[in-house]
């Protein structure tokens, strides 16, 4: 009986050992992830966040609409811009931060000069107004063969959460995917997906869907006065 | 959505896009000039004062447009007695009016003043045979632009 007993005591105290490892090893790893600044900087967001890491969310924005026109503000030299996204070609917003960790691998996959953008569309880096910025940092982060908007007005309109954040707007206005992921090759992934799924939609679409693509296009809305 | 700079306000037609900046003044402490592109197409960040770097991607149907500011004190020379923003028509257009010519391309090019500011405007549609169409859009974005006076 005493070495039964003696034989428990002995296995509970090796189990006991077994789980503190575990648990010092799983510390180990969140400590080493953090400090790779692997996770969302979206702590800093306001009310609830619905981002998704894993897929395509469904395109959303702060106003009703689902269409956007343009994203005006000011770029790093000092030129007020504001870029037209119903000109035709596609468009995909990096809505991103000088002081964001997982902002890092963005500008650095920026920096190459080929950089691949599903659906070959224009790539803009939308960041916070330059009263909110700091313009020496976004400087010597951001590429010059890439257009950057300063414009926290974009941020408000669609609705960012956070930084990184990323909005596929087709070249009518349309938002067809929005969403984040820590590294440009899972954002090229979701995005490219969602420009796919949204040809897809496309392909299907009666002679009437198509019409209203070709109206919109031209800049001619439902309920526009020459209909 | 609106382009407001220097004291000129574009209320931008759905399809265009425009930036605008100053340009470094020649006399230290002084405002330097504006210098205003609109196009029915991206501009790009590296782009020629009168459009070297964008009109060779315009489509038939497209537009670029250049408002070129000069110094104050040349609103009074002959070239800019003309006052007001321009009528642009049709058979102002030519082929013959681009910096570098270009087949099919059509330019026009315009000298006036507005609040006492002399301007060179300067308009590149993507086809001449197309004129009358390019001429009415531009003509659109004209009509949506104010300029208001600078000390």
């Amino acid at each position: 009986m005493t070495a039964l007993v003696v034989a428990l005591a002995v296995a509970v105290l090796l189990l006991a050992v077994l789980v503190a490892g575990l648990l010092r090893s799983h510390a180990e790893i969140l400590k080493a992830l953090h400090e790779l600044g692997a996770g969302l900087e979206l702590d800093r967001a306001e009310g609830p966040v619905d981002v998704t890491i894993d897929g395509v969310r469904r395109p959303r924005r702060s106003s009703s609409a689902e269409t956007a026109d343009a994203v005006s503000g000011q770029t790093l030299e000092g030129e007020a811009v504001a870029l037209s996204l119903t000109t035709g070609t596609d468009t995909l917003l990096a809505f991103l931060s000088s002081g964001c960790t997982t902002c890092g691998a963005f500008w650095e996959a920026f920096a190459e000069q080929q950089v691949q953008v599903p659906g070959d569309a224009r790539l803009v880096v939308v960041t916070k107004s330059l009263d909110e910025e700091s313009a020496s940092a976004l400087a010597k982060r951001a590429p010059r063969h890439v257009p950057l908007v300063a414009s926290s007005s974009a941020w408000e309109d669609f609705g960012v959460p956070g930084s990184p954040y990323f909005v596929y707007v087709d070249g009518t206005g349309r938002i067809v995917g929005e969403g984040s992921a820590a590294t440009w090759p899972a954002v090229a992934t979701l995005m490219g997906q969602a420009h796919a799924d949204d040809a897809h939609r496309n392909g299907r679409l009666s002679r009437e869907g198509r019409d209203d693509a070709a109206l919109a296009a031209a800049g001619i809305r439902p309920g526009d006065a020459s209909l | 959505m609106n382009l407001d700079h220097a004291g000129v306000r574009l209320a931008l037609p759905t399809g265009w896009e425009a930036r605008a900046r100053l340009q470094p003044s020649n006399v230290p402490g002084r405002r330097g000039n504006l210098l205003l592109h609109a196009a029915t197409i991206p501009l790009p960040a590296e782009r020629g004062d009168f459009g070297s770097g964008v009109v060779e991607h315009l489509g038939p149907e497209d537009v670029f447009v250049s408002l070129f500011e000069y110094d104050a004190a040349d609103a009074g020379k002959a070239l800019f007695a003309t006052k007001g923003l321009p009528v642009l028509r049709p058979s102002d257009f030519s082929t013959a009016h681009l910096q570098r010519t270009q087949l099919g391309r059509s330019g026009g090019q315009w000298f006036f003043q507005v609040a006492g500011r002399p301007f060179c405007l300067f308009v590149v549609l993507g086809s001449h045979s197309r004129r009358a169409a390019g001429a009415a859009r531009a003509t659109a974005l004209l009509l949506r632009t104010t300029v208001k006076e600078l000390a």
